[in-house]
């Protein structure tokens, strides 16, 4: 494979510029598109699924920076994100609407809790990670169900306000859409430029072989550390929004089933490569609606699409759009 | 000066099994210092002592005359001390030049660096460590793509970029062809330009010719340790060991 030899190191870099523009061509216009959709008389349940999606597509990308960038699989993620919820919500509903203060709090509360949890939990590693994040997880639905005075149980938190940033109330629908799809943008490009820093490729050395990267001198347990707190900080962004979406939470938003959706959505867009869980969140929000129409399980039909992804392209959704730029590329060429 | 590396009574247990009993080596500056002995004779778990893979259950190691014994890994590398691996062990899906980036990023402490960078101080020293060990050409190539024998240059490239006082190569020419073994030994003798090498290795013509002391062990303890010549006309190695291998090669 003479393609694999690069003698000339700035032609590999041009390159990787060059797939870089790409990408972000594709990000850039494809959330303009988003940004005009509601204006295109679209149905305003259709703006709620949008929104949803974009809300997931947030915890997907949080995800995929703890799963497919640092190989921690977690079968608990619904933590940081239903947490956040509790966080934020709460705080709105007692204190302030306001938007960012709800999320100072939030963040607050997440990320002393992930500091806490990941600092044990992080010296973990494969199965036993995964099935001590499902654990602490459950454990949280648990103090969520039982702890009324605050979370009210199973009834859940109801009558948060509608947020406001600067004064200005963000109303259901158009509004909130446009500033979730902001704050997904923001956060994919933040999290874009972590990945391709040194601490991203450290990342992907420690995935691809923890003992190697210790030998290399990287402190394995930190990384994983602050990875784990990295990735319940941006899912507690996601159950912010979530919580002044639907105007309130319930401990399902904690429960071991969110946990397993938000991991399909990223396996299903394609792990390690924060565009795909992004796609994985849209198309399961749309497959979902579209699929309990029609299936009263509506489960086992999504279950057949997912198996047949997964085995046509194992990287998933994502791996389509990479095959679809190498056909073009060798169209061209 | 001080030796960079000293081992004071080294001993490691697993259960009940005494794979290292009362191991002692003292490397003296700038040499090749090889480790042999046979199969199970405990010298990869000396190795995974001394660099912090595993704990000992007595003794001391110290570097530069630092006592660092138990210290974890990534510190020792800090400190100076840097490893291969016995079997292979790149990091596949990186690049050839990112793999030994990782290495130089290390040293200059910037693996917590959240912001990218097109170039970087640390790519550049990577390159001069592939340039100096003819890997320069397969910069940009995914280290899964690598020849073995290749693959075996790129670890040792990844330990160099780590400028380390002293460097332990566990099995460096293990699947290499004679061509590439002995390419392999001038390699790491031109390492000692750089750092002192603990060398574990089961080719007796790379070991004969490189070393500048030997040290032999079996069942977990030292039976002879000395320039080869001497270590080589030793009858207890003779007996226990060589002989039973190779003795024309002596």
């Amino acid at each position: 494979m003479t393609t694999d030899v690069w003698p000339d190191r700035a032609s590999a870099i041009k390159t990787e510029a060059r797939t870089r523009r790409i990408t972000s061509l594709l990000i850039f216009g494809g959330a303009a598109l988003l940004a005009l959709l509601p204006f295109a008389g679209i149905a305003p349940f259709t703006i709620t699924l949008l929104t949803e999606a974009m809300i997931f597509a947030i915890w997907a990308m949080s995800l995929d920076l703890m799963t497919g960038y640092t190989g921690m699989l977690t079968f608990g993620h619904a933590a940081g994100f239903g947490l956040g919820a509790y966080a934020a919500g709460y705080f709105a509903r007692e204190v302030t609407g306001d938007f960012f203060a709800a999320l100072l709090v939030c963040e607050l509360v997440v990320l002393s809790v992930a500091l806490a949890i990941g600092f044990v939990t992080t010296r973990l590693s494969g199965a036993a990670f995964a099935i001590v994040s499902l654990c602490i997880a459950q454990v949280l639905f648990q103090i969520a169900v039982a702890w009324r005075s605050v979370t009210e149980g199973m009834d859940g938190l109801v009558g948060v306000p509608l947020p406001r940033i600067f004064g200005v109330t963000i109303h259901n629908g158009r509004e909130f859409y446009l500033l979730t799809l902001l704050v997904a943008l923001m956060v994919y490009l933040a999290l874009r430029q972590l990945v391709a820093s040194p601490f991203g490729r450290t990342l992907s050395a420690i995935r691809t072989n923890a003992d190697r990267a210790a030998a290399v001198g990287i402190n394995v347990a930190l990384h994983k550390w602050l990875v784990f707190v990295i990735a319940w900080a941006v899912a507690g962004i996601a159950g912010t929004l979530m919580v002044f979406m639907k105007a309130g939470t319930t401990p399902m938003s904690l429960y071991w089933v969110e946990s397993g959706n938000v991991l399909i959505m990223a396996i299903f867009g394609g792990l390690g490569t924060l565009l795909g869980p992004m796609i994985g969140a849209i198309s399961f929000v749309f497959l979902r609606d579209a699929l309990t129409t029609g299936f009263a399980v509506w489960q086992l039909a999504f279950g057949v699409v997912f198996v047949i992804v997964v085995l046509v392209f194992p990287s998933g959704l994502a791996g389509i759009v990479s095959l679809l730029r190498m056909l073009l590329w060798r169209a061209r060429s | 000066m001080a030796s960079p590396l000293v081992v004071r009574d080294l001993s490691k247990n697993f259960g009940a099994l005494l794979a290292v009993d009362g191991f002692n080596l003292d490397i003296r500056s700038g040499q090749v210092h090889s480790l042999i002995g046979p199969n199970g004779a405990g010298k990869t778990t000396v190795f995974n002592c001394i660099s912090g893979f595993l704990r000992p259950a007595g003794g001391q190691v110290v570097l530069n005359g630092r006592d660092v014994t138990a210290w974890p890994p990534y510190r020792l590398v800090a400190a100076g001390l840097a490893r291969t691996f016995q079997i292979t062990q790149v990091f596949s899906d990186l690049t050839v030049l990112e793999n030994v980036a990782l290495g130089a990023r290390s040293r200059l402490g910037r693996n917590l660096q959240m912001w990218p960078r097109a170039q970087s101080e640390a790519q550049d020293r990577a390159y001069e460590v592939l340039d100096m060990l003819g890997l320069a050409r397969q910069a940009g190539a995914k280290a899964d793509h690598l020849a073995h024998g290749d693959k075996r240059v790129l670890e040792i490239a990844i330990a160099l970029a780590l400028q380390p006082h002293v460097l332990l190569l566990d099995e460096p020419t293990a699947g290499m062809s004679p061509g590439e073994t002995e390419r392999m030994g001038e390699l790491i003798r031109r390492t000692t330009k750089h750092a002192s090498v603990l060398l574990v290795e089961h080719d007796m013509e790379i070991v004969l010719g490189i070393s500048d002391e030997i040290t032999v062990m079996t069942q977990g303890r030292v039976i002879a340790s000395g320039p080869p010549d001497a270590v080589s006309r030793d009858p207890l190695v003779r007996d226990a060991y060589l002989g039973a291998l190779d003795a024309e090669a002596l």
